[in-house]
């Protein structure tokens, strides 16, 4: 299989192709116009590194026969990527969020759809084995009825990998759009309906010497049966944490609970440089990656796909409309 | 502690907690119960002497602790003031806004103090918390994170389950984590606010989003747990320079796994608290917890009840 890189923007593409790499059966190339000449994490620095073939531009790549393309681009310009990807007839895997806007978003669904391609977002969490369990734990009725979650993304600012995270014209803005869509995507996943309406609360305290984008959020979703969820998607993690941060959700049944903290498997000490934490969890990326690549064979239909990527967007838009009023908003408001 | 002499209101669960914290301190305690039989057997087991009537009571007392439904404090609150007694009172202060001002307004034209028992300031791990924040080591709070969860049905505290007379999870337990959270955060400016219940009883949980005046925002989680489920609370404030958690889960000073049920041990922060209390009445420092505290924390914890009655954020009222 031959699978394309476009952009390495986001943190996760270097990840995304060095895993590829090494995958057995597939072929990985890239190209990343957009980075600057001189930037040594991007580029032709980068791929020398991960030693895979950079071609100039994004047509390019795309005229290479692939099956897949990986979407790694700063949010706001997913689009024309993968509006391009679906004109050459390439399955797509898109980093999250979708894009920045909802008519964006809109546009990239109907142009795969019209070109029969498949659109795929980029949420790994869903394929922890830990959230699987608690899906299954859930379905099998062990819990009863779900009453009420409590989901965390919290993590350190990712400013100092990648600058534009904290760029509202690149990313759409800070930790909101960042770091609620991961345990909203968990919650689409798990629950049985979409949320109806959207109270969010941010504020900028944290780094506020550095950005001026928000950096703390708690997002409270109310569900049309009553079932009531909240989202921390603070990057509330000082640089001194041990790790980058985590995900954490907890149901809460009328028969009892379950909850899962995704990337807590780790050993913990104290050594000579500080604090340690070294993760034995699953590596959510390959799971992600190996889905996709099923997907590209047409093995399978995409799952995130791009409805779930436009429903977590909403949330989001939502969620700003809410900071923005001080009340509550309808998803049906937000279109 | 002097020859000060307190009368304890109410033999429920709190009636219990503050007889067993006044014997620790060595305070002579009188009772009075409503329900007679519950006030004797209170007063046998906490080696304290009751009477059968509040007049009794008055007449022979200092002080006088209020561990009474919420909606009965604003009475007794007046009754104990008018016998020129000095006032402890269980949170919260009153049931109403206009009552806890009321109240406030009275006991000083009466010339007594009145104490509001909010003991989670008084929990070590919650005062550790403060001075880490206050000693600047974790910088600006920004994010903070309190819930508690504690068994359904408290004890024999049945008029806890009537939203009417308590206010619910959203006043009478998260109260405790409003206050915790303005203590450490500053003022609250808005409340949101839901819960959500098991249908027929026997599971709620509720959720409310604070914003604070100075910029904090605060997720606040309460709990009335299903039967079997320890006693839990944690907190985690996330400031610009730093990161502090408690969870009680984690707390392996003591612990044991036997199927013999084990008695509940009287809580030191509950003596601490009142031992606070003395030292002002006495004359000297005020305690930690002040008045202001105790009605901004009622103020909160009514926009909360307001805000999962309409469904909208509140503002609250300074």
């Amino acid at each position: 299989m031959k699978i394309g890189i476009a952009s390495f923007a986001h943190v996760h593409a270097a990840g995304y192709a060095d895993l590829l790499a090494r995958w057995p059966g597939v072929e990985v190339l890239a190209a990343d116009p957009d980075a600057d000449p001189g930037d040594s994490t991007r580029g032709v620095d980068l791929a020398a590194q991960l030693g895979i073939p950079l071609v100039p531009t994004y047509e390019d790549l795309l005229a290479q026969n692939l099956d897949g393309i990986v979407v790694c681009s700063e949010n706001s310009r997913h689009r024309p990527i993968v509006e391009l990807a679906a004109r050459a007839g390439v399955h797509v895997l898109c980093e999250k969020p979708i894009a920045t806007r909802l008519e964006d978003a809109r546009a990239m669904i109907d142009a795969c759809a019209a070109a029969g391609v498949a659109l795929m977002i980029a949420y790994p969490v869903r394929f922890s084995p830990h959230f699987q369990r608690l899906k299954d734990t859930v379905a099998a009725g062990q819990i009863g009825n779900v009453l009420a979650c409590t989901g965390t993304n919290n993590g350190q600012i990712p400013i100092d990998a990648r600058a534009w995270f904290v760029d509202p014209e690149l990313a759409g803005g800070g930790s909101l759009t960042d770091h609620t869509v991961h345990v909203a995507d968990l919650l689409l996943d798990l629950l049985p309906a979409a949320p109806e309406s959207v109270y969010a609360q941010t504020n900028t305290i944290l780094h506020a010497d550095r950005v001026s984008v928000e950096t703390g959020g708690l997002v409270l979703l109310t569900y049309p049966d009553g079932t009531i969820a909240t989202i921390d998607c603070s990057w509330s993690r000082p640089p001194a944490y041990p790790t980058w941060g985590g995900v954490t959700l907890q149901v809460a049944g009328d028969e009892g609970s379950v909850g899962t903290d995704i990337f807590g498997e780790a050993i913990r000490g104290w050594g000579r440089g500080g604090e340690l934490w070294h993760s034995y969890g699953a590596d959510l990326d390959a799971l992600l990656l190996t889905q996709f690549l099923q997907v590209a064979r047409g093995e399978r239909a995409p799952e995130p796909d791009g409805a779930i990527g436009y429903t977590t967007l909403q949330i989001v838009t939502a969620a700003y409309e809410s900071v923005r009023t001080g009340q509550p908003v309808l998803m049906s408001e937000v279109q | 502690m002097g020859s000060v002499k307190v009368g304890v209101l109410g033999a429920g669960s709190m009636g219990r907690e503050h007889a067993d914290a006044w014997r620790k301190l060595g305070v002579p305690v009188t009772i009075y119960s409503r329900t007679a039989s519950a006030g004797k057997l209170l007063a046998e087991q906490s080696g304290a002497k009751a009477v059968d009537s509040l007049e009794s009571l008055l007449s022979e007392v200092d002080v006088v602790d209020i561990c009474t439904p919420t909606d009965t404090h604003a009475e007794l609150v007046r009754a104990a003031a008018g016998a020129g007694r000095h006032v402890i009172c269980e949170k919260p202060l009153a049931r109403t806004a206009a009552d806890a001002v009321a109240l406030i307004e009275e006991c000083e034209r009466a010339g007594v103090q009145l104490h509001v028992a909010h003991v989670a300031r008084y929990f070590p791990e919650y005062a550790a918390i403060k001075s880490t924040v206050d000693a600047g080591d974790i910088g600006k709070p920004a994010v903070l994170r309190l819930s508690r969860s504690i068994n359904w049905p408290p004890g024999n505290r049945t008029w806890f389950l009537d939203n009417e007379r308590s206010g619910g999870l959203l006043v009478d337990l998260m109260i405790h984590d409003y206050d915790l959270a303005r203590w450490i955060a500053g003022d609250v400016a808005r409340v949101f606010a839901r819960t959500v219940a098991k249908s027929g009883g026997g599971y709620a949980r509720a959720y409310a989003i604070l914003t604070h005046v100075d910029g904090a925002i605060t997720h606040v989680q309460g709990e009335f747990s299903l039967p079997g489920n320890a006693f839990r609370s944690t907190i985690e404030v996330a400031g610009d320079a730093g990161l502090v958690q408690f969870d009680s889960a984690a707390d392996r000073s003591f612990e044991l796994h036997s199927t013999t049920p084990l008695p509940d041990l009287p809580k030191q922060p509950y003596a601490d608290q009142l031992a606070e209390f003395l030292v002002a009445i006495e004359g000297g420092s005020p305690p930690r917890m002040s008045t202001t505290d105790a009605l901004a924390a009622l103020q909160i914890a009514l926009a909360a009840e307001e805000s999962g009655r309409t469904g909208a954020a509140v503002e609250v009222s300074a």
